[in-house]
């Protein structure tokens, strides 16, 4: 029987509890779940420090918000995905009590007690639904490894707003997911999965990102299965094939959203 | 208004004697066809200085083996449109290093400088790096970066440059610096 372990940033991640629900679903076993505290200050000073008030707005909108923040946005959204996938549970507790799981918090998952328990439990498989970088340690305990979906394609995007940037360099092509496994680097795992995705008219950033969540989702959860069932390849990367990215400057972000709205208008948009 | 503020200062600067303007050329030569495009009249030719032999290239790229006039020579490389893959590892960890140590950049700069003074004026004249890799090579992660910086007061303020400008203190290297950033950035603005 394989063994799954799911890492989160929070024990209120829509991603990580739609992630978790389908994996359940398709008849993944899944072991163990290890989610972030969510009150951790130096974290939060170091991210506000990095990302200033764009983090409260990611704040403002995964932990407040939550299913609200997607009422007036794209449909086709990860509430929409939950609604059509019976994706019910929306806080990573229920699945102690729906499907006896044990939730483990921790400070970060690179603490000595997510190492213990990937040592006790052995597992197959780490998936990642987020929380930050994972040291080697942890890597190194995780089977045949820890798996992301990054929202960007590799190895041409890696690192941060990589939804944005393509866009910015006039790769609009280039937009798009992978599924990827974990290394020290950043981004720079064997690939697994890749997957294009091209942004529609009238579709504008927070959209597009929106539209991008639940196709991870499904692309994360299929990837792992056909894994597990020997139906797919790791692909290593070559470092050079890519760059590392970093937070967009408001002011490109600005000439990001421009671009979009250029190319949706233009007569060349149904030909991307 | 960046661009009246700009056409105001490049009167300054023009009045400027010569041999200040060469004292000064490393922030005033190769501004990238910026005057052109910010409709400014061109100075007069300026050359970069000339720099010593630089050992920067044997060294592993770390913050920690940067010196000071080791900026002004990766900018010489840049300017030249040298391109090694020494000089690429150099300018990609820079961007790396200051991206991820941006919150705490100033004072890592001030240790590693020996002063504020001297930690901002390098963190400055990286600025000008990232600005002239992005209109060498067409990267713009290296505007991003400078764009970052240029909203970091504790690096870049514009002050009373107009002022300093007129009264030609011993802050005018600094001034011309910013006034150079400025202009590239206005231009890579105008630009893209």
């Amino acid at each position: 029987m394989t063994k799954i372990i799911v890492f989160s940033p929070n024990r209120y991640s829509l991603y990580t509890t739609t992630v978790t629900e389908m994996l359940i679903q398709r008849g993944v076993t899944v072991s163990s779940i290890y989610a972030r505290k969510l009150i951790n200050p130096s974290r939060a000073l170091s991210e506000f420090r990095r990302d200033g008030s764009r983090l409260l707005k990611k704040i403002w909108k995964k932990l407040f918000l939550r299913q609200a923040a997607y009422q007036s946005g794209n449909s086709e959204n990860i509430l929409n995905f939950r609604k059509v996938n019976n994706i019910s549970i929306t806080e990573l507790d229920e699945f102690q009590t729906k499907y006896s799981i044990p939730v483990i918090s921790c400070s970060s998952l690179n603490d000595a007690i997510v190492v213990n328990g990937l040592q006790e439990i052995q597992p197959d498989l780490v998936v990642f639904t987020g929380g930050g970088l994972i040291r080697q340690d942890v890597l190194s305990n995780s089977g045949n490894g820890v798996l992301n979906c990054h929202m960007g394609l590799l190895p041409p995007y890696r690192g941060m707003d990589v939804v944005e940037w393509p866009i910015l360099e006039d790769h609009i092509e280039q937009v798009g997911i992978t599924v990827h496994f974990m290394d020290q680097g950043l981004d720079t795992g064997d690939i697994l999965r890749v997957r294009q995705i091209q942004p529609r008219k009238g579709e504008n950033i927070s959209g597009l990102r929106d539209r991008i969540e639940p196709i991870m989702c499904q692309t994360l959860v299929d990837t792992c299965i056909d894994f597990l069932n020997e139906k797919i390849e790791r692909h290593p990367q070559k470092i050079s094939a890519g760059k590392q990215y970093f937070k967009m400057h408001p002011f490109l972000l600005n000439i990001v959203a421009k671009k979009l709205e250029d190319i949706q208008n233009s007569s060349t948009a149904k030909d991307l | 208004m960046d661009d009246a503020l700009i056409s105001k200062w490049w009167s300054s600067i023009q009045s400027l004697e010569k041999n200040v303007l060469e004292e000064n050329a490393s922030s005033l030569c190769d501004l990238h066809n910026s005057e052109q495009i910010l409709d400014l009249q061109p100075l007069p030719e300026l050359q970069f200085p000339v720099i010593q032999s630089s050992d920067l290239f044997s060294r592993k790229p770390a913050f920690k083996h940067l010196m000071r006039p080791d900026i002004l020579f990766l900018r010489k490389c840049i300017l030249s449109k040298v391109n090694t893959s020494e000089l690429t590892a150099w300018v990609e960890f820079l961007l790396r290093y200051l991206e991820i140590n941006r919150p705490s950049i100033i004072k890592k700069a001030r240790l590693q400088f020996g002063s504020t003074a001297s930690g901002r004026m390098a963190l400055l004249e990286l600025t000008a790096l990232m600005l002239d890799v992005y209109f060498e090579w067409g990267d713009l992660r290296y505007l991003n970066l400078a764009l970052k910086f240029m909203d970091m007061p504790g690096i870049f303020s514009l002050g009373s440059v107009s002022k300093k400008l007129i009264t030609q203190n011993k802050k005018l290297p600094l001034i011309l610096i910013r006034v150079r950033l400025m202009v590239l950035r206005q231009a890579a603005i105008e630009g893209i």
